[in-house]
């Protein structure tokens, strides 16, 4: 649970075997190996054995030093149990402080573990949901047995306080518990390549530390017994049940959302990424490339300014026409396209195309192709309103303009293709022209 | 073989979490214990689970299958090696390691069902998280056998081997030498190797030397906790005085059963002391039932019977007043004739007390 802000160091059995000096955790297990086997002389010249208690307390203090050795190499880390104190302690020496509080105040009736287990609930609850480093298990189950060894030689040495019955239950259950929240989360380290290293092994070891627990205390005070079968006690149990599961829960809840929240983020920027690279860049290259045919260059930056407008939009480029607004923008894209003229399209409401929309936007196709024909290098606008008064769609261009009536009548282009055939459907057509003056073809549907 | 492991790239994993398992050890399967279902499922390209569920089962209807597993372990060379190397030597140390460590996590002294509860906290969370974590670290040490180096194995093995040479020494001494403590020879080892690490030697020398000095000191702190005396020979061994002056006040065995029959010196005048106690194994006093008998008894680790039956764990004394009684009408006599004051210490292993009349239906 704890970020790591230690910069990256070479790990101590590195650095040990580089100097030829055995590291730190080795010199300790080495004394410790040393003391064990030294107690065990002084007992046996003494003519008695050595006591239980501290025969236990050396037990767990050389599987203690031995784990930590292991632990060495599983590289730097500032989390050596549930990372409580590496998160509480601004600086390394508050940390260690703490450390050393909770191991001196173990045998005070478990009191430090209590506190650490309740500042490890605080965490899980409130702290931001971020993934952090995993410690490997050795560092955990040295620290653990470590401690265990502090406390085994405080009870032997009589420092202990409490009693057998409150020290023991408030150590498994605090050192379980806190152990169990602090490996609430979405993922393991991916680059750790051992197994029991991740949090399910964590996991696991807290939920035996606290089972070992409560099966402790309930065979002892008999508790187990009497809620037995009892309404009470299955409500009891389940209500424990959510008390240590909930905030596990919850935080993993929590951490499995943010990680979703940074990939969705992630991928959508991948995509954008992409898809600036295969369209707006690509137009660039080529518009360098092209760069002496400006109208050739103007072509490309429309169409790229048409596909990034409906990509922006959320319009799919190559969906099926099914509005006049979009037919209006594909005709004009194509009329781009095949003239290279600038084509400017406004469109202010919109309706799904039928037989009289449709023959509107063909009428439209044929006075944009007449235009962009007839007055090249022009601009030519396109303005479509759908509204209570019906259908209007207007096409103008700033083109020479022309004289309507000296049209000759084998011309079927402005007659047939734009008037008639919006008069099929109900329309009207009306070509304003007049030399010099541009164009403007006006086609109207009446609403049904 | 490769010893390439896959990895997903750096940055991004995938929601879930999925660590890379099995399939991505391509650089070979991992050992579990001695690497053998491993090395089987390598040579013979079938997979591991299914090597490792036919041992199990078979485990099952043949428990000496193990044996066999042991041997192979020993001689099945590893890694595309063509003939058994240092690694063979760990993987036989990983095996009886592991054994042990399940030994003392579900059998021996303290076995779930012989009141594991019963013991202090102390004792079963201690002897439970060194033996969880012994294995946890044992399991998670294995590599793939393309992956092991076989330098370092060969660093480890000299390591171990003084180690090994000091246990096999005190056992040829407990034999041969009885009336030595040995015992104070593995205590005054394992301070040595304690700080034998701490020499300068060659980079990275330390490490290796930890784990036999760990070995060490566990078995000096198990022994040294269940107060087992290393003197006075090996093997069975039975006394039967039939007078006062033939005992000896003290009787001694380091590693095995002893027997003292005390239901000859039946109906004789006299008071006696003796102490009696056994390093490793069983210690077994027959009574006569009309003798006073004051015991003081000790086991370390192990069973102490009684008459309300066995009680199991680990530093078990009990003090006692029995007898006397008449072994024809079963009643409780007010002046007896042999009283016996006995001492018995057992370090690992059982410690009984039978009572026996004067025909062989008498006993209590």
């Amino acid at each position: 649970m704890s970020d790591d802000h230690t910069l990256p160091r070479r790990p101590a059995a590195t650095r040990s075997a580089i100097v030829g000096r055995p590291s730190l955790p080795a010199a300790l297990s080495s004394l410790v190996i040393a003391a064990a086997g030294a107690g065990a002389m002084l007992a046996s010249f003494g003519g008695g054995a050595l006591p239980t208690e501290w025969a236990q307390a050396a037990l767990a203090g050389v599987a203690g030093t031995v784990a930590l050795t292991l632990g060495a190499a599983e590289g730097p880390s500032s989390k050596w149990y549930a990372g409580v104190a590496a998160r509480l302690g601004r600086t390394d020496a508050e940390a260690w402080a703490i450390r050393a509080g909770v191991v001196a105040t173990a045998p005070i009736g478990g009191l430090g573990v209590i506190a650490y287990a309740c500042a490890a609930l605080v965490i899980t609850l409130t702290a931001p949901a971020r993934q952090a480093r995993q410690t490997g298990v050795f560092r955990t189950a040295a620290t653990g047995l470590l401690g265990l060894a502090v406390v085994l030689a405080a009870d032997a040495g009589g420092l202990s306080v409490g009693g057998e019955g409150i020290l023991w239950a408030s150590l498994l259950l605090g050192s379980g518990l806190s152990l169990f929240w602090a490996a609430a989360g979405t993922r393991g380290l991916p680059e750790v390549d051992r197994p029991f290293a991740d949090r399910a092994t964590r996991t696991t070891l807290g939920l035996l530390l606290t089972g070992a627990g409560a099966i402790w205390v309930l065979s002892r005070t008999g508790l187990f017994k009497q809620a037995e079968g009892t309404i009470a006690g299955t409500a009891i149990a389940l209500a424990v049940f959510v008390l240590v599961v909930g905030p596990r829960w919850l935080r993993t809840s929590r951490m499995l959302n943010a990680e979703r929240g940074v990939r969705a983020r992630a991928q959508e920027r991948a995509e954008m990424a992409d898809h600036l690279h295969d369209s707006v860049l690509q137009t660039l290259a080529l518009i360098q490339l092209r760069a002496a045919d400006a109208a050739e260059v103007g072509g490309l930056a429309r169409r790229q300014e048409r596909e990034l407008r409906d990509w922006l939009l959320g319009r799919p480029p190559d969906a099926e026409v099914l509005t006049l607004a979009d037919g209006l923008r594909a005709v004009a894209a194509e009329i781009e396209d095949a003239h290279r003229a600038e084509v400017n399209v406004v469109t202010v409401g919109d309706t799904p195309l039928d037989e009289r929309t449709r023959a509107v936007l063909a009428a439209a196709r044929e006075a944009l192709t007449n235009a962009a024909r007839h007055a090249p290098g022009a601009a030519i606008f396109v303005f479509s309103r759908v509204d209570s008064d019906g259908v209007d769609v207007f096409v103008h261009d700033r083109g020479p303009g022309f004289e309507i009536d000296a049209i000759p009548a084998e011309r079927r282009g402005v007659r047939e293709s734009i008037i008639r055939r919006v008069d099929r459907v109900g329309g009207r057509a009306e070509v304003r022209s007049a030399p010099g003056g541009g164009c403007e073809v006006a086609l109207h549907l009446d609403p049904r | 073989m490769s010893a390439t492991i896959a990895r997903p790239p750096a940055g991004l994993a995938p929601v879930g979490g999925e660590r890379p398992m099995a399939a991505d050890r391509s650089g070979g399967q991992w050992w579990l214990l001695g690497g053998v279902a491993a090395e089987l499922s390598e040579r013979l390209a079938v997979p591991v689970g299914f090597i490792r569920t036919l041992l199990v089962l078979a485990s099952f209807a043949q428990a000496k299958i193990w044996i066999a597993y042991v041997a192979v372990t020993l001689l099945l060379p590893r890694g595309g090696q063509r003939r058994p190397n240092a690694t063979n030597l760990i993987a036989v140390a990983r095996v009886g390691i592991a054994l042990g460590l399940v030994w003392g996590l579900v059998g021996g002294d303290l076995s779930p069902t012989q009141g594991l509860l019963d013991q202090s906290p102390a004792v079963w969370i201690t002897q439970c998280g060194v033996c969880l974590i012994g294995l946890l670290a044992l399991l998670a040490t294995g590599r793939p056998a393309s992956e092991r180096d076989v330098v370092r194995d060969r660093a480890t093995v000299r390591a171990g081997l003084p180690v090994a040479g000091l246990l096999a020494g005190i056992s040829v001494g407990v034999i041969l030498l009885p009336s030595v403590r040995w015992e104070r020879v593995l205590e005054a080892a394992t301070v040595v190797a304690g700080l034998v690490i701490l020499l300068p030697g060659r980079p990275g020398r330390a490490a290796d030397r930890i784990v036999p000095a760990a070995v060490l000191a566990a078995v000096t702190i198990f022994l040294a906790g269940a107060g087992a005396r290393l003197d006075g020979g090996v093997g069975k061994t039975q006394v039967s005085p039939t007078s006062p002056a033939a005992i000896a006040p003290s009787y001694r065995r380091a590693v095995g059963d002893l027997t003292i029959d005390l239901s000859g010196l039946a109906g004789q005048p006299a008071t006696v002391v003796l102490s009696a106690s056994v390093g490793i194994g069983r210690l077994v006093v027959d009574v006569p039932a009309n003798a006073q008998v004051s015991l003081v008894e000790r086991v370390g680790r192990g069973e102490l019977y009684d008459r309300r039956g066995v009680h199991s764990g680990v530093d078990l004394r009990r003090s006692a007043v029995i007898g006397p009684i008449d072994p024809r009408t079963g009643r409780t006599l007010a002046r007896p004739r042999l009283r016996l004051r006995i001492l018995l210490s057992v370090g690992v292993g059982h410690v009984e007390i039978d009572q026996t009349g004067p025909d062989e239906f008498g006993a209590l």
